[in-house]
């Protein structure tokens, strides 16, 4: 056997150190996982139950946020509200202007823009005319609220049945009337072919059409809306109460700054101008309240997972103190020693980052096709939670790969592999 | 002899304690020439184990220095200690301690994990040695699958794969039936015949007979020349046949199996050993390993 009789006869004149290719550190630590490969699995498991909490977690928070941002968001970010200050300087007065929707529609961005005011009809009843079911209930308390005929579109109302009113109603100031979905039920008018009326006080206006919803205001689905030009000549409607602004998507803040000026060119601080930033942010910051209650569920997760790992590492290190020692007498370092336990403790978290993950986003997207909706995922998770994984297993094992690497070899030696 | 030693102790102590502490070796000198098989003798607790672990570099002494091929050991550091056990110490154990979830040649492998080398190469050396111990039908065998003797055959492939200047046995046959420890004892007559440097505790004055020296330890005091059975005129042995030691000893050896280990290099000058009176044969035995 020659290979085994070059035995080297010469002195030694330096000695170097141990070393270990990533190869082999990569192979002794995945041979040290497979070796009990139920107990590595279960060990896996608290971190994919931690990490798949958080994916699913953050997933959903921003697969619902998105829900809201279609439905409602841009509702709200699209709307202006222009009311005038309730309390006048002497001498000068707040009103807004007559013309104030035909002006605001003249700006560039403005989608739609209408006044609306609520009409004082004296302490007057609403009912229907004439009575057609004299043991029922006919006389009602309701709003009676008086619109140009743009804030139909501004408020973004749907017919249900019949027509809105437009300049020419208002304009020779017509008894008609178009009724909001909730005040037709109560006033039982339902069908537009027998042309019903309802009287105000002592004025009948016949109903040309019902309003099934509005997006804005949403006080018009219980109320009597009648035209603008109507309500001057019955009421004496001074000046309109408020003014709906519906503007192009990201004009808003452009058209909140113009308007004071389009509106009261005299009178810089006569008027409101309410615009949707308020709203929003109380949404924000409902929404990082929800995240953070997520994302503290996901961490708590994943402590347990964590403490997990480093448990089972540390129970590992005391079984494998035999192989310890063997490998410190075939010449491994305590460096070599705590890096296997190390890389095999990270290897575990990878893992279960990369099965959490996967899990996480099942969820996500189950549940948004469940509830029909757009799942909204950042990519980023996706890479992150084999990384934060693998960090923690790296963190977890810290303190058993430093006992591991404290032990003696002989001592480690004495205990049988 | 070589003029630098493979391995040298000059008044070495180990202690284990501070307060009431135990005196495991005192002021022990002890040199082993490239190419000796010396046996360390002596009773359980007399600080065998801990004189090769202070050999082996798993452990330092409290006193005393330790040259290894010249070089002083106790200089270095837990990376070079390290080296030097991967590359120039091989260590055999009572207990085996092999890896029960790795294969047969990835246990002896895992000698050469903490080198740098070719891995391509590495198994085919790992077989070639396993061939040489006679373990060439149990490669992909794990260990719980081999009996003792073949386990501590693995252990030796191992010990053979990475170190070449010295090996280090700490009661290797201490867990063997007779038959099965004459025959390692065999395997590690052939290696030293081959010129392998030997150092070997065991607990039997018959087995010791088969190394070319041997010390003795009584309370870590280590003295030379002397055994169990009264060799008391030391004078070097390079190789030693208890012939009849069938008759002696009380493990009732099979005397076949002595035979075969025989002296091993030639111009071997054999002696009796008195406690037996056995026969004296000088021949020349090529291979004496194997089973
Ligand atoms: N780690 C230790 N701590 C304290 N005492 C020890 C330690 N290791 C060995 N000893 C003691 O040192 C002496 C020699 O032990 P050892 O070298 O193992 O003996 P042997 O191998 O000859 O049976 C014994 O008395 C033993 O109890
Ligand atoms: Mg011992």
């Amino acid at each position: 056997m020659s290979e085994l009789t070059d035995f080297d006869p010469d002195p030694l004149l330096r000695v170097d150190a141990s070393e270990m290719s990533p190869v082999d550190l990569a192979d002794e630590a995945s041979a040290g996982l497979f070796a009990r490969p139920g107990r590595t699995l279960l060990t896996v498991l608290g971190t994919v139950i931690g990490l798949a909490a958080l994916v699913a977690t953050l997933g959903l928070s921003s697969t619902a946020s998105n829900r809201i941002v279609g439905r409602f968001d841009e509702l709200a970010a699209t709307e202006i509200v222009v009311s005038s200050r309730p309390t006048p300087r002497a001498g000068v007065s707040n009103e807004i202007p007559w013309d104030a929707a035909e002006r605001l529609s003249r700006l560039n961005g403005v989608v739609a823009a209408g006044t609306l005011s609520r009409v004082d009809a004296g302490n007057v009843l609403i009912s229907t005319a004439p009575v057609s079911d004299p043991t029922r209930r006919t006389d009602f308390d309701l709003s009676v609220q008086a619109v140009s005929p743009s804030a139909f579109p501004a408020v973004r109302a749907e017919l249900s049945t019949g027509r809105f009113f437009d300049e020419g109603f208002s304009n020779r100031a017509d008894r008609v009337a178009v009724l909001g979905t909730s005040a037709a039920e109560r006033l039982s008018v339902v069908n537009l072919s027998t042309r019903p009326a309802i009287s105000i006080g002592d004025e009948v206006f016949t109903v040309i059409g019902i309003v099934s919803d509005v997006g804005r205001q949403h006080d018009l689905v219980g109320s009597v809306i009648i035209p603008e030009g109507t309500a001057r000549e019955l009421y004496h409607l001074r000046a309109p109460e408020i003014v709906v602004v519906e503007t192009a998507l990201g004009a808003n803040d452009l058209i909140t700054a113009q308007i004071p000026l389009a509106l009261r060119p005299d009178n810089d601080v006569a008027l409101k101008v309410v615009s949707p930033p308020d709203q929003q942010r109380v949404r924000d910051a409902v929404e990082s309240d929800l995240n953070l209650l997520f994302v503290v569920l996901g961490g708590v997760s994943l402590l347990v997972g964590a403490i997990g790992i480093a448990n089972v590492t540390l129970v590992s290190v005391m079984e494998r103190t035999g192989e310890i020692g063997l490998r410190r007498a075939l010449g491994a370092s305590r460096l070599h020693i705590a890096s296997q336990f190390l890389v095999e403790s990270s290897a575990i978290g990878f893992v279960g980052g990369i099965i959490g993950a996967s899990v996480g986003v099942l969820i996500v997207v189950s549940v948004a096709a469940y509830q029909s909706w757009t799942p909204v995922l950042d990519l980023w998770l996706a890479v992150a939670a084999p990384l934060a994984g693998a960090l923690i297993g790296l963190l977890a094992g810290t303190y058993p790969a430093s006992r591991a690497a404290a032990l003696e070899p002989v001592e480690a030696l004495r205990s049988s592999t | 002899m070589a003029e630098v030693a493979t391995l040298e102790l000059a008044s070495v102590s180990r202690q284990y304690g501070d307060d009431a502490p135990i005196h495991a070796l005192k002021n022990v000198d002890l040199r082993v020439e490239r190419g000796e098989w010396v046996a360390i003798e002596g009773p359980s607790g007399s600080g065998k184990s801990t004189l090769l672990n202070i050999l082996g570099c798993l452990d330092r002494p409290t006193s005393g220095s330790y040259l290894f091929k010249g070089l002083d050991v106790g200089a270095l550091g837990d990376r070079e200690r390290g080296g030097l056990r991967s590359r120039h110490i091989a260590f055999v154990f009572q207990s085996f301690h092999l890896l029960a979830h790795r294969s047969v040649v990835e246990n002896v492998m895992l000698a050469e994990v903490y080198q740098r080398g070719s891995r391509r190469e590495r198994r085919a050396r790992a077989e070639a040695i396993l061939d040489r111990v006679g373990l060439s039908h149990r490669f992909d065998y794990l260990p719980s699958k081999l009996s003792g003797g073949e386990r501590q055959r693995v252990a030796i492939a191992r010990a053979l794969l990475g170190s070449r200047d010295v090996l280090l046995c700490d009661e290797p046959t201490g867990n063997l039936d007779t038959a099965t420890g004459l025959a390692i004892m065999e395997l590690l007559a052939g290696l030293h015949a081959e010129g392998l440097t030997i150092v070997m505790i065991t607990h039997s004055p018959e087995l010791a007979m088969i190394a070319s020296r041997q010390v003795r330890i009584v309370d870590g005091e280590l003295s030379d020349g002397s055994s169990a059975h009264g060799l008391s005129d030391y004078a070097p042995l390079e190789a030693w046949v208890p012939l009849e030691a069938a008759d002696g000893g009380a493990d009732g050896w099979p005397t076949d199996s002595l035979r075969l280990v025989g002296p091993l290099i030639e111009g071997t000058r054999v002696r009796e050993g008195p406690a037996h009176g056995a026969d004296v044969e000088s021949s020349t035995g090529s291979d004496a390993g194997g089973s």
